[in-house]
């Protein structure tokens, strides 16, 4: 079994038909992991594992036809990119979870008739809320 | 053959759902054990394992995601 680091943290070991990829837990979130695995079930076979310290993933890709070791570097290589893709667009979701409910209350809020905004609004009033 | 889930990564209810789906391919068992979800797969057509353990492995994967 061959192995090569990526950086210090992460790496993958590739094998004849499959590539374990290492990925730290600390820096990478589950959801963009699950969300990386899944743009390769197409062409892998995915399976997920923690470490025993549980401080990194360990994502197994098994080639669904057998495989070059070339073609396991190039997906491990894609992996990463697609995980760091994953993890910016997960964070920026996170950030702007708040001002995206917002827009979507105030859309809502003013899709309704006169009527059922000024219900909504008493009802708000009655839960002392202020704004929706 | 055995496949093993980690508990912390995929939740039960995805990996009993897989079970209900793939009921027909073969005999599956879960167990808990050691921080991992075991399933036992037993009666299946063994020149097709590589594909009934990675089709399984996917659909939990994806059932994971949606819960």
């Amino acid at each position: 079994m061959a192995a090569k680091s990526q950086d210090k943290l992460s790496f993958w070991k590739y094998k004849a038909d499959s590539v374990d990829i290492v990925i730290p837990a600390e820096i990478y979130p589950k959801e963009p992991v699950f969300a990386t695995c899944c743009v390769f079930l197409d062409e892998y076979y995915v399976l997920i594992d923690l470490d025993k310290k549980k401080t990194a993933y360990i994502v197994t890709l098994t080639s669904q036809i057998p495989d070059s070791k070339l073609k396991a570097k190039r997906a491990a290589q894609k992996f990463f990119n697609e995980l760091l893709s994953n993890t910016l667009r997960y964070q920026v979701a996170l950030r702007n979870q708040k001002i995206r409910e917002y827009i979507v209350k105030e859309a809502l809020f003013f899709s309704q008739p006169k009527q059922e905004q000024k219900k909504t609004v008493e009802l708000l009033a009655r839960s002392g809320k202020k704004n929706l | 053959m055995e496949i093993r889930f980690h508990s912390e990564v995929y939740p039960l209810s995805a990996v009993q759902k897989a079970v209900a789906g793939f009921r027909g391919i073969a005999e599956f068992t879960v167990k808990h054990n050691s921080g991992y979800y075991t399933v036992r797969v037993k009666g299946y057509d063994k020149s097709h394992e590589l594909q009934i353990k990675g089709n399984f492995l996917n659909y939990v994967l994806i059932l994971s995601r949606q819960n």
